[in-house]
């Protein structure tokens, strides 16, 4: 640097330097949280505005990625500094659910909101809903409350067209405690049907078996039950019951305890006989099929819903397992109340677990007269490829049992060997395709099984390196289930086939034999279907949903209405939607009001698809298709 | 105080558990114990009781006059059972546990919301059960067990506008001398506030509690490294800036060669709720006792939460070089709470962080240079923190057997040595070679605990098989077997020497009063004379034993030493940890020596012996 510069030569770097240097963004969203309801305004609420995917990194740099704005006296929110980009904005306050920019009922979908550079938003409104509550008591025989005990809530509801019971295993909105007076309270529900249950468990292993070896324990643990792994070893000391060791429900699954019920479920009588509560439904009911069902509206404040506990005797249940080999030692059996079996309550409402001796034989000692279904099953945890065959192989089975006022014994349990799917992955596409171990391209494909084996109902198998997969299961029926499974990017999923044939339309059937052959193709370029949705009146409908469904709905809805093959997508508030990556092949696209379309069911798909349009997606097909709002009758 | 106990290990992990990082640490170090405690109990021999004894009694209230209490879980403990025996109570109160054998046993009932007891005690929470010596084929029968209604504790949680605070914990708290230190214990809990912000706790013993209401979901530090930004840390608006963005909304569109736009003003403070005690303040020191009477539902324990500004902490972690540190991994910690993450560069940025005193600790290069820091936030952010890694200290050492009957394991990598630090999150398992030398580099100076175990994890003994136990451990030339110990930044930690033996010591009586006849329910306790042990849960300070039925007490695995001998009427669990209890118990105890592997029978009488003759203060004869 010479020493003299003339001045003008300074100001021309100096405003070199300002030009480099992007000026700070000057965006702004002002705006307003309100009751959806009654549109007054909610202070103290909690705005959180997060960039959407797509942001710009030179947004993300000069903003926070996330940031949380608290709402003044009036409702009022103030995001300063915004860069051009996408952001979702989102809300929490006392006493509502949480809720977004764009949401039209409670718990449903948020809308992303587009910002231009220098754009100063001044109305942006979110509502929220009030939160529903239930409360009441639980309450035994003797009029006394039963204190301590946890009490668990099932959602009854319709997910992918299919109603089911779920009892989400972690979430704490769905387990609440009963206090001294035995109340119990849950908060933050949103609308819809619950069932309001005390859940007992009992895992219980023979003295003599826990004694002879801790691999018993160990051969639980491994077995899939998280319950003995987690439970039995760890959250709380077990206690005797005659010649059993048992321990408590709920603990290790949830983390949460029932001192009384669950602590201790049963007593045992000085005559031998065993008295303990069983797993109990509002009002009184030791079924799900019998069970109140609470029905709430957005708001709603349901109280005296109360669990009246009854103590009832209990007889022992025992028996054998065999698999193909001989009688089967070591293994978890599980007992299951009917009601339970395919829906989402295995975890949380399983009633006892315990383990098989020498000879296969297992008992336990307390079951509460009922309905039962009898399971053990042995799944290898994650198979690289049909090039590494698992260390054990796959094991299932389960029987129906009912059992009454008298001890049931030889009960018989066999388990058939499991069968093989094995296949390849195809890449159809120009791009180079991934190496399907690396990481951040972890492949994996999965098959939808017939009960639940794992917490999501679906079997997940890796892809080895020369895009290989293979996997032992249950006899069953398996839908391909891939999109969730799949993370490899710029790849989407194209077809599923067996011999030529589509596995959506007809899935693999393992019965006899394995299966192998099954080919996934992915491909680099994806599907686009993109359209606005016009009301009566001809204009935009803000207030509408759009669903794609197979055009061989029939087919579809036979199978049980796989999700993979239908999409419901929300409408912004310019009335436009957009859906990608859908596979290709023919469908049906249908317009209706969002709440019509909430919690859709076979019904909902009979009844649209006479109003509906066809549209054909062949690979890397964009399109565009307005659709009209249709009135489902 | 097992209700209490239950209620704080079954229900703060559920009711913290979308709490933030520091919370769900100490819910994993809570659950941690208890595999330990698990895993030794099904290795024990788990066998049915044989014989022909009973205890047999009732559950009651302790009110005139007194009404049976149905269905307490009633639990009998004893060494000759494994597991304890459970069983419900009937209807009418009544329990029968037959078939035991001969040996000393404890009752205990639980029935919330009665306060649990054990047979023989005189005050819930405070002392344990008397032992019930049982002889062969003895029929014990009409034990009462008198269980006191538990106190209630109950009042509203509200915000700065006076608004019901939802879904938070409070906290119940006792202070008791930890070590020496007095401080806020919990000891149980609330459920989560309802709509109207009320929590409720219940199950107290009659005393003196301390309330915190811990915020929804919250947790004291906020890293974005650790988890997603998600505690409840938000910006206030002003009305300044909400007149500057409708001044700016109504200038959009203005006239051109209009004056350019004001400057926006300075954006609102950052503040969180954080911990706040009854009635109202962020210092445990000024939180207000609470005293509950026997069965009391105490009302209107009120406390009001309010915003505090959150401040940022920034900096850089350099080498001894002073040039930027890569890959540092470094912790938050506040309290007993912690957060860590790694820092690629070396950079560190905290934010949203409550008043408080922090501490930060950073390890680099497999933990072989360190730097600390402590810094009192106040809501003022730091910046430019400036933190310089030095070499750790190195600790080497071996293990060595002293046997006489057992054979020393032929694997000493089997062996576990492991430094603890009460301070710094995780332990340090020391590595042991095949000859039994070890040595580890990353010793960060501060205050230490060393444990160790000749057996590997997950094996144990034999059921009732002859163990091993550690006779000392020395460095330094100090045994620290029992004793936290400081490790200053220029020590040289060589020549550690951790020796096993096979030799327990035993030390067992009977307590007699005056007339000789078997002196029942006394606290029997024994500590070392060296005051230097007097460490709470140390081998040489252990909790009191109760004298039997038959006036029997004994202690068992007592390291070598001399020992002082003491009887009591009533202890007070929560003084076991402060010096002043043992110290005045020293002048009516008598001396005892144990030698390695001796079994010792020294019987005491009330009041009668010269040494023990003097009545004490604290209610001992």
């Amino acid at each position: 640097m010479p020493i003299a510069l003339p001045a003008h030569f300074l100001w021309l770097v100096l405003s070199l330097v300002f030009q480099a240097t992007p000026p700070a963004p000057t965006g702004f969203v002002l705006g307003q949280v309100v009751d959806a309801a009654t549109k007054t305004p909610i202070a103290s609420a909690t705005v959180t505005m997060t960039p959407a995917t797509g942001g710009t990194a030179q947004a993300s740099r000069a903003t926070p990625a996330t940031r949380r704005i608290l709402t003044d006296n009036q409702g009022r929110f103030l995001f300063r500094d915004l860069a051009k980009g996408t952001y979702l904005f989102s809300a929490t306050a006392p006493a509502y659910l949480d809720g977004g920019y764009g949401q039209r009922r409670p718990a449903g979908v948020t809308q992303p909101f587009a910002l231009a550079d220098d754009q100063h938003v001044g109305d942006l409104s979110i509502k929220l809903w009030k939160e529903a509550t239930i409360t009441g008591a639980v309450i035994d025989d003797l009029n006394a409350p039963v204190i301590g005990v946890t009490v668990t809530l099932a959602r009854r509801e319709t997910v992918g067209g299919r109603t089911q019971l779920s009892a989400p295993q972690f979430g704490s909105s769905y387990f609440a405690r009963a206090d001294d007076r035995g109340a119990y309270r849950f908060t933050g529900l949103e609308p819809g049907d619950y069932l309001v249950s005390v859940a007992t468990k009992m895992t219980a292993m023979p003295i003599a078996l826990v004694n002879a070896d801790a691999a018993a324990l160990g051969s639980l643990r491994s077995s899939g039950s998280t319950a003995m792994g987690e439970g039995m070893t760890a959250m709380s000391p077990a206690v005797r019951l005659g010649d059993f060791i048992v321990q408590t429900s709920l603990e290790g699954n949830s983390g949460s305890a029932n001192p009384l019920v669950g602590r201790l479920p049963t007593s045992l009588e000085a005559d031998g006989s065993i008295r303990g509560y069983p797993t109990t439904f509002s009002p009184g009911t030791t079924s799900a099929f019998d069970a109140t069902v609470v029905t709430l509206k957005s708001g709603d404040d349901r109280a005296g819903v109360d669990v009246h506990l009854r103590p009832v005797a209990m007889v022992r249940v025992s028996g054998t397992v065999t698999g193909p080999s001989g009688s089967e030692p070591n293994m978890a059996v599980h007992l299951l109340p009917d009601y339970a079996a395919g829906q989402n309550l295995e975890r949380t409402h399983e009633t006892a677990v315990t383990s098989t001796g020498p000879g296969g034989a297992f008992t336990f000692p307390a079951v509460a007269p009922g309905q039962y279904i009898l399971r053990a099953w042995r799944i290898p945890t994650a198979v690289a490829g049909p090039n590494a065959p698992p260390p054990v192989s796959t094991l299932w089975g389960e029987v129906p049992i009912a059992v009454g006022d008298a001890a049931l014994t030889g009960v018989a349990l066999t388990l058939r060997a499991g069968l093989t799917i094995s296949g390849h992955v195809e890449f159809d596409g120009t791009a180079t395709p991934p190496r399907p171990t690396t990481a951040g391209a972890m492949l994996s494909v999965g098959f939808e099984s017939p009960w639940p084996l794992t917490v999501n109902g679906a079997t997940s198998v890796r892809v080895n390196d020369a895009a290989e997969f293979g996997a032992q299961l249950p006899p069953g029926k398996y839908f391909p289930n891939l999109p969730n499974r799949f993370s490899v990017a710029g790849w989407y999923f194209e077809s599923a086939t067996l011999d030529g044939k589509d596995l959506l339309i007809s899935p693999v059937v393992l019965d006899t034999h394995d299966i192998s052959g099954v080919v996934i193709k992915l491909s680099d370029r994806r599907t686009e279907l993109a359209g606005t949705v016009l009301g009566a009146s001809g204009q935009p409908d803000a207030n509408a949903s759009v669903i794609i469904f197979p055009a061989d709905y029939h087919t579809w809805i036979q199978n049980g209405m796989f999700p993979l093959a239908a999409r419901l997508a929300p409408v912004s508030p310019l009335g436009a939607y957009s859906v990608t990556d859908l596979k290709p092949g023919e469908y049906l696209a249908a317009a209706a009001s969002d709440d019509a379309l909430a919690h859709w069911q076979a019904a909902t798909i009979e009844a649209l698809a006479p109003l509906a349009t066809r549209v054909t997606l062949a690979v890397g097909d964009v399109k565009r298709q307005d659709l009209t709002t249709r009135v489902i009758r | 105080m097992s209700a209490f106990h239950r209620i704080r290990r079954a229900r703060l992990p559920l009711d913290w558990a979308r709490g933030r990082q520091s919370w769900s640490t100490l819910a994993l170090l809570a659950v941690a114990s208890f595999v330990v405690e698990a895993r030794q109990s099904p290795r024990e021999a788990m066998l049915p009781p044989t014989g022909t004894a009973t205890i047999a009694g009732t559950v009651v209230t302790d009110d005139e006059p007194s009404r049976p209490i149905a269905r307490a879980i009633v639990t009998l403990k004893g060494a000759e059972l494994r597991p304890d025996l459970t069983l419900i109570a009937d209807d009418a109160g009544r329990f029968v546990f037959s078939a035991l054998p001969a040996g000393h046993f404890t009752v205990t009932a639980s029935k919330p919301p009665y306060l649990t007891m054990s047979y023989g005690q005189t005050v819930a929470g405070r002392g344990s059960g008397l032992p019930i010596a049982l002889a062969d084929g003895q029929q014990r029968t009409g034990l009462v067990l008198k269980l006191p209604p538990g106190a209630v504790i109950t009042g509203r949680v509200v915000d700065e506008r006076g608004q019901p605070m939802r879904n938070l914990t409070v906290v119940i708290e006792e202070r008791r001398t930890v070590n020496g230190e007095r401080k806020l214990v919990p000891v149980g809990a609330s459920g989560r506030t309802d709509s109207n912000g009320t929590y409720r706790a219940y199950g107290f013993a009659p005393g003196d509690y301390y309330m915190c209401a811990f915020p929804p979901g919250d947790f004291l530090v906020e890293d974005p490294a650790i988890s997603p930004p998600a505690s409840l840390a938000v910006q206030q608006i002003g009305p300044a800036e909400l007149q500057w963005a409708q001044q700016q909304l109504r200038g959009s569109g203005a006239t051109l060669g209009a004056s350019p736009p004001p400057p926006a003003p300075p954006a609102g403070p950052v503040v969180a709720y954080g911990a706040v005690y009854y009635p109202g303040t962020p210092d445990p020191d000024r939180a207000a006792v609470v005293t509950l009477k026997r069965g009391e539902e105490k009302i209107g324990i009120d406390i009001p939460m309010s915003f505090q500004q959150t401040a940022k902490i920034e900096g850089r972690v350099v080498g001894p070089d002073g040039q930027p540190a890569i890959n540092v991994r470094v912790a938050l910690m506040i309290g007993s709470s912690s957060g860590g993450t790694t820092l690629p560069t070396g950079a560190i940025a905290y934010r949203n962080l409550l008043p408080g005193r922090y501490t930060i600790l950073a390890q680099a290069v497999n933990n072989s240079l360190w730097a600390q820091q402590e810094i009192a936030l106040n809501g003022r952010d730091v910046s430019d923190l400036v933190m310089t890694l030095e070499p750790a200290l190195t600790l080497s050492g071996r293990v060595a057997f002293d046997a006489t009957t057992l054979t020393p394991p032929g694997d000493l990598t089997a062996v576990r040595v492991t430094l603890v630090s009460p301070g710094h999150g995780l332990p340090t398992q020391i590595p042991v070679k095949a000859d039994g030398s070890f040595q580890v580099a990353s010793v960060v100076p501060g205050r230490y605990r060393l444990t160790a175990s000749p057996y590997a994890a997950g094996r144990a003994q034999g059921p009732g098989a002859p163990a091993w136990t550690v006779k000392s451990m020395m460095v330094k030339n100090h045994d620290v077997a029992d004793a936290f110990f400081e490790i200053g930044a220029g020590d040289t930690l060589a020549d550690t020497v951790v020796t096993f033996s096979d030799r327990l010591t035993e030390l067992s009586g009977k307590l007699m009063d005056a007339a000789g006849k078997a002196a029942a329910g006394y606290y029997v306790a024994v500590f070392s004379e060296d005051k230097a042990y007097w460490i709470q849960g140390g081998r040489r300070l252990p909790a009191p034993v109760r004298s039997a039925t038959d006036g029997t007490f004994r202690f068992t695995g007592l390291p070598p030493g001399t020992y002082r001998l003491a009887a009591l009427t009533e202890v007070d669990p929560s003084s076991l940890g402060d010096e002043a209890f043992w110290q005045q118990l020293v002048p009516s105890s008598i001396a005892i020596t144990l030698a390695e592997g001796e079994t010792k029978v020294q019987d005491l009488r009330i009041g009668g012996s010269e040494e023990m003759g003097k009545r004490g203060s604290g209610g001992m004869w």
